[in-house]
């Protein structure tokens, strides 16, 4: 290397050796600030996923506890099969204290369920009542270790005595670890144990749908006719400009804007009913549409020229030539773009709020006609809830999301590799 | 220049203006048939602006606007009731680079027989294909990879797949942009060879920018300067004895 700078001194000047070692130094120094760039956004990227993942993949699995009880325990007076229940757990435990004390036993375990699978077995035959019912949602946080039994009783929701019973529990080895399944066969809930996403994941397939269906055939359409067929000059070309501009424009328009425009025109004035995906689903047409165009107009641009002139000076009409071979050659980038406006359908959260999409829904809905919410604002609705429980299963729906997205980026992926693949014969 | 009867188009006044800025001005030129006219010129001297006129390419430029009479076998192609569709199934188009469609060698021939119902019958349109391809001395090179793309020949090729392309629909007139422009001179003699051939049938018209090329091929020879028509006349008297000083400087390589 030396031998040849020396060589080189000899071939060029010494002010030009000097320029020379500042250009280089200015390219060493450019590509040290490009790899901190992609070290820094690939450190954020780990620090979101690995703490959305540490919280939420707990919240896939839920402790569960195999319990028998004694049948032998008759209706005494007017005594509720949630009582029956509680004075039969009491004696599996040996409780010795009142009611409050029984409380607490109770609240280990998920009631609704308990008293549901205790009223179906209070009347067989058999001596044994066999209960396998989820544990409480504050159980289920000290087995999975985040509670703190050396805290003092006052300091946490659990006490001593509950700490005591889980713990033999967990001796007996009737606590069992299984996939929560209800996290997605469930709709919303009070309980974090029982809150699912059926309901979310139903009403934001249902809004993408609706919103794709509607948004993307228009928006391709409008792309071709504007790129294409729109006149060009006079007031006509004016026009076509100004429309070009505002189609951009409402692509950087806040979101929110559309959640109220979609109040004011698809609630107040069309009178569709709060909170149903039909009208998320048109609200986030209007919110695709500029990026549906947008994307579809830049693909049709890509496309050389030569290839529509070489139709036409064959004789063929604008529209064979637009569409025989401008349009099959952007399709795949126009695909992409629609992909891309599905996923920001998906994701959208802000106009949702404003046609009441973030009520508390606990039915699961048939069609885009009845109640529902979507993903993120489930998010939204979980995070914002006190207990410890919610922030795991707000983590799970963050996952839930991301997966779905990952999935959907992976399909315009797919789609487009496969279209160019075929373009090229 | 006079015998308006032989000629394939006679131009009379023809100014093109694009945006309000003129583009050609008063051209007077006749075309004649089964020859090859040469457009010579310095770059954005209008040659390309000429040739655009006679398919009415030009329609196609939203800012273009074209005045004056261009009669092509005596009806007037810029008439309200002539569509440009139909006028450019008689006057095909080759361009500076060729563009084949993202199809089949045997797709790209058929498109324009198919886009105008020329053969009804699969046994048809394969002889069509293998004529034009033939006629375009295209055919030895790609009888046995007719459903390859396109694209993936040689630019050559390619140029030459393209004038295959425009021979399918049988037109009367092949308009040229500098088809040899991005050929080697190998390809270029097949292309000229071509042209000689193909002129028995055809009016041809190509804009050169090779002086020599021009000298080869053409029979007239039109050179344009700043959107005027300098000097149009027999390619030998063109090259050996022009009237105009600044045809002799820009044939002599003193400007443009």
């Amino acid at each position: 290397m030396s031998g040849d700078r020396r060589q080189m001194a000899q071939l060029v000047s010494d002010e030009a050796m000097g320029r020379m070692k500042q250009r280089r130094a200015s390219e060493r120094r450019f590509r040290l600030y490009g790899r901190a760039c992609i070290l820094f956004s690939i450190l954020a990227l780990g620090w979101l996923l690995l703490s959305v993942f540490s919280t939420g993949i707990s919240a896939f699995s839920k402790h569960w506890v195999k319990l028998e009880l004694p049948a032998q325990t008759a209706q005494i007076g007017m005594e509720s099969n949630r009582q029956r229940l509680t004075r039969a757990l009491a004696e599996r435990f040996n409780v010795e204290g009142g009611a409050e004390q029984r409380g607490d036993l109770l609240a280990l375990f998920s009631a609704t369920v308990a008293t549901e699978q205790f009223r179906a077995q209070s009347e067989s035959p058999d001596d044994l009542i066999r209960l396998f019912v989820p544990v409480s949602s504050d159980a289920d946080q000290f087995f999975k270790g985040r509670i703190d039994a050396t805290t003092p009783e006052t300091q946490r929701i659990l006490t001593d005595q509950q700490i005591e019973w889980l713990r033999q529990m967990d001796e007996e080895g009737i606590i069992s670890r299984r996939f929560n399944a209800g996290l997605f066969s469930n709709a919303d809930s009070r309980s974090p144990e029982h809150a699912g996403l059926a309901t979310a994941i139903l009403g934001s397939v249902m809004i993408v749908l609706i919103s794709g269906v509607i948004a993307i055939p228009v928006g391709i359409g409008a792309a071709i006719y504007l790129d294409s067929f729109a006149p060009r000059t006079g007031w006509a070309g004016y026009l076509t400009r100004a429309l070009e501009v505002n189609i951009n424009n409402l692509a950087a328009v806040p979101a929110i804007v559309f959640g109220l425009l979609g109040l004011a025109i698809f609630i107040n004035l069309f009178g569709l009913a709060r909170s149903i995906p039909l009208v998320g689903g048109l609200v986030m047409a209007l919110r695709m549409f500029p990026t549906v165009v947008i994307a579809s107009r830049s693909a049709l641009q890509a496309v050389p020229d030569s290839l529509t002139d070489s139709a036409l000076s064959l004789g063929a009409s604008q529209i064979q030539a637009v569409f025989n071979h401008k349009v099959p050659m952007a399709t795949p980038s126009m695909l992409t773009g629609a992909i891309i406006g599905m996923a920001q359908a998906l994701g959208e959260t802000a106009p949702l709020l404003m046609i009441g999409m973030v009520a508390f829904v606990t039915t699961i809905p048939e069609s885009p006609m009845e109640p529902a919410t979507a993903l993120p604002v489930q998010i939204f609705l979980w995070s914002g809830s006190a207990e410890a429980a919610w922030a795991d299963v707000s983590s799970a729906a963050i996952i839930v999301l991301l997966l779905v997205l990952i999935m959907i980026n992976g399909l315009a992926v797919i789609v487009r590799e496969r279209l160019q693949r075929q373009r090229k014969i | 220049m006079t015998e308006t009867n032989k000629a394939k188009f006679v131009c009379r006044n023809v100014n093109v203006f694009y945006d309000g800025l003129t583009a050609l001005r008063d051209i007077n030129i006749d075309i004649d048939d089964h020859s090859v006219t040469a457009l010579i010129g310095p770059s954005g001297c209008g040659k390309s602006t000429l040739l655009r006129i006679f398919n009415r390419m030009n329609d196609v430029i939203s800012t273009a606007q074209v005045t004056g009479e261009i009669l092509m076998d005596g009806i007037d192609i810029y008439a309200p009731e002539v569509d440009p569709v139909l006028l450019r199934t008689r006057v095909g188009m080759v361009f500076q680079k060729p563009a084949p469609f993202p199809r089949s060698i045997y797709e790209n021939v058929a498109y324009g027989p198919k886009l105008h119902g020329l053969v009804r019958r699969k046994a048809d349109l394969d002889m069509l294909v293998e004529r034009s391809l033939r006629r375009a001395g295209l055919w030895e090179e790609v009888k046995d990879r007719l459903s390859s793309p396109g694209t993936s020949l040689s630019v050559g090729q390619q140029q030459r797949l393209v004038l295959a392309r425009t021979l399918a629909i049988d037109p009367d007139v092949i308009l040229m942009d500098e088809p040899a422009s991005s050929l080697d001179p190998i390809a270029t003699a097949r292309l000229e060879a071509l042209i000689e051939e193909l002129k028995q049938r055809y009016c041809i018209i190509i804009i050169t920018h090779s002086m020599a090329q021009a000298a080869r091929i053409s029979d007239r020879t039109a050179f344009l300067h700043k959107g005027e028509l300098i000097e149009y006349d027999q390619t030998d008297k063109m090259f050996t004895n022009p009237t105009d000083s600044r045809t002799q400087d820009y044939i002599t390589g003193r400007f443009g």
